[in-house]
């Protein structure tokens, strides 16, 4: 991993794995990608190996760049962080729908 | 499917759940938000006391050595005023605190100052800050005798504990809704949304920062091991378990070796890092020990590996690295204490701190709104008592923290005992929050004026630290001042929102009893 922002990274990787699971959740789906429809059961899984990915790359971020007890830590944390700003989105978007 | 799906959560697990859920969370929540919400604070302390202490803002200082011989020891003197000194320690500076902290215990009577780091002492702070008094609100309520204080927080953690659990097991369709806050439509429907999801999705970290609280104070909660084998003496325990030592006055008088190749030693065995506190135990007198603390900013453990030594000779008494169980205890106090430097830690710790007081908040909220139901618009007794605890507890607490840090700023430093005045400003004003709440509670708290309160304080503390010390944010940005930048910014937030929600609370319809009786979600 490139040392290039490490926090906003971990961070954005936190955000898009939660995003990822969120898309799984049918509710959501319906919201934000096609209201007919639940999501395929294959996008699913995509979605879900993709979350796990974005939280182990995450955990790698965080412990290079602060070492073990720090890392793991604020990856604990900024996971937290993560789905927190995924719920606010959530929000934000499908307010406007409803009003 | 042929059989049908077994339910994970049964509703008689649900129900056996959700009575102890409710009632901890009515009887202990307005407790529960001061804890929480006093330990947010206390994550930035340092940064509080620096607003309130505005003589302690010197600007940043080289963190170079400070001579213990030439900058420390003169100043414990000039503290002693003449008396004869029994114990001392300094809190040698840091990067949050540029200044050092004394404490003198002298035949008759204590002494406390601060002096700058080429040792000139500072006049008195004249109040007792973020440190010294919201930090001990929050973990001990400033009960300390017979640690009924601790008895009460740690109970009120093992309740947070178990209402952390049984609620993910009563709101199981949390699972389903998972990441969903419904902002829009049905005020109760955003309550038990935004209860859900503070509860569900900073778990972790509200369970680490409860378990770890209750872990710090096994010792006095638990105290069977330290009956059983020291006799009840907490002192003896801390001696050994934490490679503490101790030893009486000889009365025979002698004279202090110098300090500076002590610490130097100190950084030797500890194979690097910085001292952060120096204390002398029975100075003067042939039996004094000295002890150097490690600063322990650069790890999570709160292991500050002290090393000490004979005050007369110099020589090294005692420096034992701690076993396994007490090392495990320290790095579990780290974790909750968040002593290290490390700032994006520190803003996440104060952020989930304040969602855990969103948490309670919305629960009481909730059940507030649930009860409607039932009591219809003449709510009883029970309702009102809740709902003014409630009202007390957050726009109350706020008010009280406010109205503190204004009196801060606006007591004369002259006046003699400033910090018990400012302590009584706070609890006077948060007394009168709770009676203006009780006496204003009809079919709602006074939400409204209390938030419009919280505005204007918030908006004066920093109209007041302006022009008091001259330190506006643009010029404390100009001069780095992170620390009185972040409060003034803080409260300025503060400000806003609580005047935002204040007039939207006027513009609020009274609570439409017709769709309070349609039963929606579940609990």
């Amino acid at each position: 991993m490139p040392d290039v922002l490490p926090l906003p990274g971990l961070f954005g990787l936190c955000y898009l794995a939660f995003a990822a699971l969120a898309l799984t959740v049918e509710r959501h789906w319906r919201d934000l990608v096609d209201s007919r429809r639940g999501p395929p059961r294959r996008t699913v899984f995509r979605l879900r190996l993709a979350a796990l990915l974005c939280i182990a790359a995450a955990l790698s971020v965080a412990v290079r760049h602060e070492g073990a007890g720090f890392g793991i830590l604020l990856w604990a944390l900024a996971l937290s962080a993560g789905a927190l700003a995924v719920s606010a989105t959530i929000a934000w978007r499908t307010r406007s729908a409803r009003g | 499917m042929t059989a049908r799906k077994r339910k994970l959560i049964s509703p008689e697990l649900r129900a056996a759940m959700l009575w102890p859920h409710t009632w901890a969370g009515v009887t202990l929540g307005g407790l529960l938000m001061l804890i929480f919400f006093m330990g947010s604070l206390a994550v930035f302390a340092s940064e509080i006391d620096r607003w309130m202490m505005p003589d302690t803002r010197v600007g940043a200082v080289e963190v170079g050595p400070v001579s213990l011989d030439h900058a420390v020891v003169p100043v414990v003197e000039k503290l002693a005023a003449g008396r004869a000194v029994r114990d001392w320690f300094v809190q040698l500076p840091d990067e949050r605190r540029p200044v050092m902290a004394f404490r003198v215990r002298t035949e008759s009577g204590n002494a406390a100052g601060v002096a700058t780091t080429d040792g000139t002492l500072l006049p008195p702070v004249g109040t007792l800050g973020a440190g010294s008094f919201f930090y001990p609100l929050h973990y001990s309520l400033l009960l300390k005798a017979g640690f009924v204080g601790y008895w009460i927080v740690c109970f009120a953690s093992v309740a947070m504990l178990a209402g952390l659990i049984s609620g993910v097991i009563i709101h199981a369709r949390i699972f389903k809704d998972f990441f969903t806050f419904r902002s829009w439509g049905q005020f109760r429907r955003s309550l038990l949304d935004l209860h859900n999801l503070t509860g569900v999705l900073v778990l972790p970290f509200h369970l680490m920062i409860t378990i770890t609280g209750i872990v710090i104070v096994l010792p006095i909660v638990l105290p069977a091991g330290v009956q059983a084998l020291y006799g009840g003496n907490l002192l003896r325990f801390y001696d050994d378990a934490l490679g503490n030592y101790s030893r009486p006055r000889s009365g025979i008088a002698a004279p202090m070796a110098p300090l500076d190749p002590m610490v130097a030693e100190a950084k030797r065995l500890w194979g690097g890092g910085e001292a952060a506190v120096v204390f002398v135990y029975n100075a003067g007198d042939a039996a004094s020990v000295v002890r150097v603390n490690r600063d322990t900013g650069d790890h999570i453990s709160l292991d500050v590996q002290p090393v000490f030594f004979d005050g007369v000779t110099g020589a090294l008494l005692k420096y034992q690295s701690p076993g396994p169980v007490v090392a495990t205890h320290r790095v579990l106090s780290g974790l909750h204490f968040a002593a290290f430097e490390h700032w994006p830690l520190r803003w996440l710790y104060f952020l989930f701190g304040l969602a855990g007081c969103v948490l309670i908040g919305t629960g009481m909220l909730y059940w507030m709104e649930k009860r409607r139901v039932a009591h219809g618009r003449k709510p009883g007794m029970g309702w009102r008592s809740v709902a003014a605890l409630a009202c007390g507890s957050t726009t109350g607490l706020l008010i009280a923290t406010l109205a503190m840090m204004a009196a801060n700023r606006l007591l004369p430093a002259g006046i003699p005992s400033r910090e018990l005045v400012e302590v009584g400003v706070f609890f006077l004003s948060w007394i009168g929050t709770a009676i203006h709440a009780a006496v204003r509670t009809r079919t709602d708290p006074p939400w409204s004026v209390q938030c419009a309160a919280v505005a204007l304080l918030a908006a004066a503390c920093v109209v007041l630290n302006w022009i008091t010390t001259g330190e506006h944010p643009v010029r404390a940005a100009a001069a780095a001042d992170w620390a009185v930048l972040g409060v003034d910014l803080v409260l300025a937030l503060t400000a806003y929102v609580a005047w935002r929600a204040s007039r939207r609370l006027v513009r609020r319809d009274s609570p439409d009893l017709s769709t309070l009786a349609k039963v929606t979600d579940h609990a």
